[in-house]
């Protein structure tokens, strides 16, 4: 049986690994970090997991609808291109240092980038 | 295959049915949504056995401590134990009748209380407890006692206006009764990982948490250094003071550092306090903290951003336990659970 995306990437322990490296990367970026500060960073994490594990292929499950609704109040206040982009190049920064291979990388970056017109409300 | 019991009933399930699956096809209205593992709605608590730890992945550890778990990861089929009993009423817990048995004044406006619970109760030093007053004014407090105690230490501040702290510090006499149920949070000491280097930032009587976990770390053998930063915003707000110092005379790994916003130099030098505010002091004598474990208790915009530095500073963040004292809001306002009176 071939493995999934997901399994090869790593399962669970690697987007545990993968989730922390990724929000660090994500605050410090004064690009887009108004976008991502919060009171709960607990629940903030927990987002950020769910979407790390369903670019990688993982048991996340994605609605479109409830994408484009959580990104709306972003998009007013300026969400645009160059914010998802800075997003996609820390994502792949994340995979890279934790020593993921560019391939899968590639195939990540490619369902990743299929969110694109939901979260910017196009 | 083990059996499924809920409020003391058998739940009946098919071989491959998770706990969630069979608890709602029960008529249980367990909240869930994912089904995955990810969102962790349907967390639930295995009373007595530990649950199947794939079912607590993810999950804090003070939380799989506490047995809690994820309904829509645990297979029946995977549960070891003859039966896996499941509670939804985490807070539901009785309360309890406890007795004032001794009361100080540390500084002009905080009192040690001593409370000596009618029947024990598995409380983790560093969770709070809920006092309930004989109108039924309830609040919260943090636990400052070391584990395995029916008497509970718990300090407490006096908040303006603050009801339950004006009622606990004038009025409340040795000998007097009031009602306590608990214990809730997640901001303790959990055991593993002796060699970890501990980070204990407070302010106020946020010191009663960390006094819990420092006790409850030195009775678990913790060998890792434990550095306590305790702030206040002036001398006078400061207490245990000496006691403190006396713990770590005792334990070399455990290290002290008082902090006050402001102070006249002969105050800093005769106290040996350290001026500035404790997150500041602390993260800045610690600049690299990857692997270490971080516990934040106090006021709110402190916990907040120390634990965003902490996290920036190379914790992860599963390793962050904060308990933020949220002042019980006017009746207008809205808060974030738990709503506690600053304890």
């Amino acid at each position: 049986m071939t493995q999934s995306l997901y399994e090869r990437i790593g399962g669970e322990a690697a987007i545990s690994a993968a989730v922390d490296v990724f929000y660090r990367k994500v605050l410090t970026d004064e690009r887009i970090s108004d976008y991502f500060e919060t009171t709960d960073m607990d629940a903030q994490h927990a987002k950020q997991k769910s979407f790390l594990t369903f670019v990688c292929g993982g048991p996340a499950e994605y609605s479109g609808k409830a994408m484009r609704a959580a990104h709306a109040p972003l998009v007013e206040k300026g969400l645009s291109t160059q914010h998802f982009d800075a997003v996609m190049e820390h994502l792949g920064g994340s995979l890279k240092e934790l020593g993921v291979d560019d391939a899968l990388i590639a195939e990540v970056a490619a369902i990743a980038e299929s969110t694109r017109s939901d979260v910017l409300g196009r | 295959m083990a059996k499924l019991i809920y409020q003391e009933s058998n739940v009946e399930h098919a071989s491959d049915d998770t706990v969630l699956a069979a608890l709602l096809r029960h008529g249980v209205d367990v909240p869930h949504s994912c089904k995955t593992g990810v969102c962790q709605s349907c967390i639930v608590r295995s009373d007595g056995k530990q649950p199947p730890s794939q079912a607590q992945t993810g999950l804090k550890e003070t939380l799989a401590a506490q047995g809690y778990f994820l309904a829509c990861q645990c297979k029946l089929s995977e549960v070891e134990d003859a039966e896996i009993r499941v509670s939804l009423d985490h807070n539901d817990a009785l309360f309890v009748t406890a007795t004032l048995t001794a009361k100080h004044f540390v500084s002009a406006d905080v009192v040690r209380l001593e409370l000596t619970l009618e029947s024990p109760m598995d409380i983790e030093p560093g969770q709070f407890v809920h006092l309930r007053r004989s109108d039924g004014l309830v609040r919260s407090y943090s636990v400052a006692s070391g584990p395995g105690a029916t008497r509970l230490e718990l300090h407490i501040g006096r908040v303006p206006n603050g009801a339950m702290s004006a009622y606990l510090l004038d009025e409340l006499a040795i000998g007097a009764t009031i009602d306590c149920r608990g214990p809730s949070g997640g901001c303790f000491y959990v055991a593993g990982r002796p060699e970890q280097p501990l980070l204990l930032v407070g302010t106020g009587t946020g010191l009663a948490p960390l006094l819990g976990i420092v006790r409850s770390a030195i009775a678990e053998g913790h060998s890792g250094p434990m550095h306590l930063f305790h702030g206040s915003v002036s001398a006078t707000g400061l207490y245990l003071v000496d006691e403190l110092r006396e713990l770590a005379s005792q334990h070399s790994n455990l290290h002290y550092t008082p902090c006050v916003d402001e102070a006249p130099p002969n105050v800093l030098n005769d106290l040996g306090l350290t001026l500035g505010r404790a997150a500041d002091i602390a993260l800045e004598k610690h600049t690299s903290l990857k692997g270490w474990r971080i516990f934040l208790c106090g006021h709110p915009a402190m916990v907040r951003s120390t634990k965003k530095r902490g996290f920036l500073a190379g914790a992860a963040i599963s390793d962050i336990f904060a308990d933020p004292f949220e002042v019980s809001p006017p009746p207008t306002a809205v808060s974030h659970p738990p709503a506690m009176e600053c304890s």
